[in-house]
């Protein structure tokens, strides 16, 4: 093998890394998959890490974050008894953000919920959107789930009331100079004297053609602003939540049946049966400033690529490729790797959706992990409002892979800056412990 | 010039994964990057085929610890070893300062590529941006990885099983 040859190969690998191209990348892991077993040599090193894992009390850590979870799911139920008069309030908690859109969440409730398509999606007060699909038997979406269409979506409409005006909304506005943080909603027809400042309500007229949209009358969008537009006037509708990242459980509102709002915690996320336990191979990487981790557990035990993997409570990582004996864990600390997270203002407050948080570095040495969050306004307002702005970081809803009450740390919260840098101190077993659960949401669903 | 045999490649097949073992159940900030100063102690004075050789193979063992590919591994690895292939012909690279001076500058370039690579692999699957690890965390690994270049380039070519991969002297 010849000097060039050696560098033509090196290039091919050098743009192959680069840019991957997938048969390829395909072969290379085939390849490589008894190779991969020899990690397997390392676990008698890990005996000695086993005593050390996990100080905290695990019961009390769960307990705490049930009560969590309690609190946030009765933060979505309406303290107006108005709104709930001659409705059926059905729970149910955000399980995919991303699968169908920004505008599109899947949702999970109670299989038995009279759920159908059209009825309304609301959070405390607040109008969110509408069920579009129901998940049935032989359907990408599972018996038990629904797809709804958020407000934000270009083409929902939404006959809303103010007091002395009547529009019609829905879509975004147009990215203005604040950028996509300020998102606001489009007014597109308006009747009647229109006032800063006044709140805007759902008022759907009371007709056959309505549905069951009219069950969301009363049930608050925002408030007016003006929004000058090419010099004439023009308006939109600030909202009240954080549509991008401030949801995590809804109510879906049924015309008045059997079903009621008693029907919350459709699943414990935090129960064994969808917990399945394995060992790291170690407890670190050669790779210095990644924090990877390879598990011995695979396809063969029901594993999937994105599975959360946690250790006594504590959320760790996710799966990132799985094989059929051994799999690559992404600990959150790993850089860029990202969760979703709801913060405990502790007290009787009702927790805050942050959204999604990107790990940007972590430190091994103190334990020192940096998570980025840009919160939207409405956030930032929501942050505003609480006396108490030290957090307990807990996952959040809104991905089937990862159940929410999972603890990442503490941190402090700033109600002013719109990019934040949060920092959590972990724990030292978290990040060195090897014997972790990794989730199947299907194990743990077929099982309550 | 002795030709190494399929039991020498098994020496060091073995004594990669013994450093790769080390590393990752000791850890720590000053760890050095055991791998990839085995592989360049070797390398100094490999012949070219055999170096190219083992980089591959050092890429393979190092993949099974790590979540970056072998793809990923064996571009840098092997970039590594063609580096140091060429830099022999004119310094003597298997000295103890050159060896430190080459291992500080290989562990920035090896770890910088890495980094490379997940960003651009992160960027084509639209999976958001990959931070760059800590410069001081950097240095420090640089800097212990360096400092024992300068010992390995005289220990390792005498390690058991690996003496006659080294068969040529600059």
């Amino acid at each position: 093998m010849s000097r060039n040859t050696l560098v033509i190969l090196w290039m091919a690998l050098l743009a192959l890394s680069l840019r991957p191209v997938t048969p390829i990348e395909r072969a290379a892991e085939w390849l490589s998959v008894p190779m991969r077993l020899v990690s397997a040599l390392a676990a008698p090193l890990n005996l000695p890490r086993t005593a050390q894992a996990g100080s905290e009390d695990e019961q009390a850590l769960a307990q705490s974050a049930r009560q969590l979870l309690q609190r946030e799911q009765a933060s979505v139920v309406p303290e107006d008894p108005s709104l709930v008069q001659e409705r059926n309030l059905i729970h149910a908690e955000i399980i995919d953000r991303g699968a169908a859109g920004e505008d599109r969440l899947i949702v999970r409730h109670a299989a038995a919920a009279p759920v159908q398509v059209g009825l309304p999606v609301v959070a405390g007060s607040t109008y969110v959107g509408r069920v579009i699909e129901v998940g049935r038997a032989g359907t990408a979406l599972m018996p038990g789930e629904a797809r709804i269409e958020l407000i934000t979506r270009e083409d929902a409409r939404v006959e809303a009331r103010t007091q002395s005006a009547v529009l019609i909304l829905g879509g975004l506005c147009s990215p203005s100079r604040d950028g996509a943080r300020t998102r606001q909603l489009a007014v597109h027809a308006q009747q009647g004297e229109l006032v800063p400042g006044d709140t805007v309500r759902v008022g759907e007229r009371a007709d056959p053609m309505s549905g069951a949209a009219v069950l969301a009358n009363g049930y608050t969008i925002g408030t007016l602003v003006p929004r000058p537009h090419g010099g004439r006037e023009g308006w939109s509708v600030a909202p009240v939540i954080d549509y991008r990242g401030g949801l995590g459980q809804v109510l879906i509102l049924a015309p008045r049946s059997t079903a009621s709002a008693a029907d919350l915690l459709v699943h414990d996320p935090l129960e064994r049966a969808g917990w399945f336990a394995a060992r790291l191979a170690l407890a670190a990487t050669p790779c210095f400033w990644r924090e990877t981790r390879r598990l011995h557990a695979g396809t063969r035990q029901g594993l999937s690529s994105g599975a959360c993997v946690a250790a006594r409570g504590h959320y760790l990582g996710r799966l990132e490729q799985t094989e059929w004996l051994v799999s690559d864990v992404r600990l959150l600390e790993d850089p860029g790797s990202s969760v979703l997270v709801l913060a405990d203002f502790g007290g009787e407050d009702a927790p805050l959706h942050l959204g999604l948080l990107h790990s940007r570095s972590f430190d091994r040495a103190t334990g020192r992990l940096e998570l980025e969050w840009q919160p939207g306004v409405e956030a930032l307002r929501q942050v505003a409002l609480r006396r108490n702005r030290r957090v307990d970081l807990y996952t959040g809803s809104g991905d089937r892979w990862v159940p929410a009450g999972l603890r990442i740390g503490s941190t402090e919260l700033s109600a002013s800056r719109t990019e934040q840098l949060l920092v959590i101190t972990r724990p030292a077993w978290v990040a060195g412990t090897v014997e972790v659960d990794v989730w199947r949401p299907r194990q743990q669903e077929s099982g309550s | 010039m002795r030709r190494a045999r399929p039991q020498h490649w098994l020496a060091l097949f073995v004594w990669l994964l013994l450093a790769l073992l080390a590393q990752s159940a000791l850890g720590g900030r000053w760890m050095p990057d055991l791998c990839l100063v085995l592989l360049i102690s070797l390398a100094a004075r490999m012949e070219e085929r055999e170096a190219a050789l083992a980089a591959l193979l050092a890429a393979f063992v190092r993949a099974s610890f790590t979540g970056e590919g072998w793809i990923v591994a064996g571009a840098g690895l092997l970039g590594a070893v063609l580096l140091v292939l060429s830099v022999r012909a004119f310094l003597e690279v298997s000295a103890p300062l050159y060896a430190s001076l080459m291992m500080f500058a290989l562990v920035f370039a090896v770890s910088g590529f890495g980094w490379l690579a997940a960003a651009a692999r992160a960027y084509w699957a639209q999976a958001g941006s990959v931070a760059g690890p800590a410069s001081a965390a950097w240095a420090q690994v640089a800097l212990s990885s360096a400092l024992l270049a300068a010992l390995a380039c005289w220990i390792v070519p005498r390690l058991p099983g690996l003496s006659p991969l080294v068969s040529r002297k600059w």
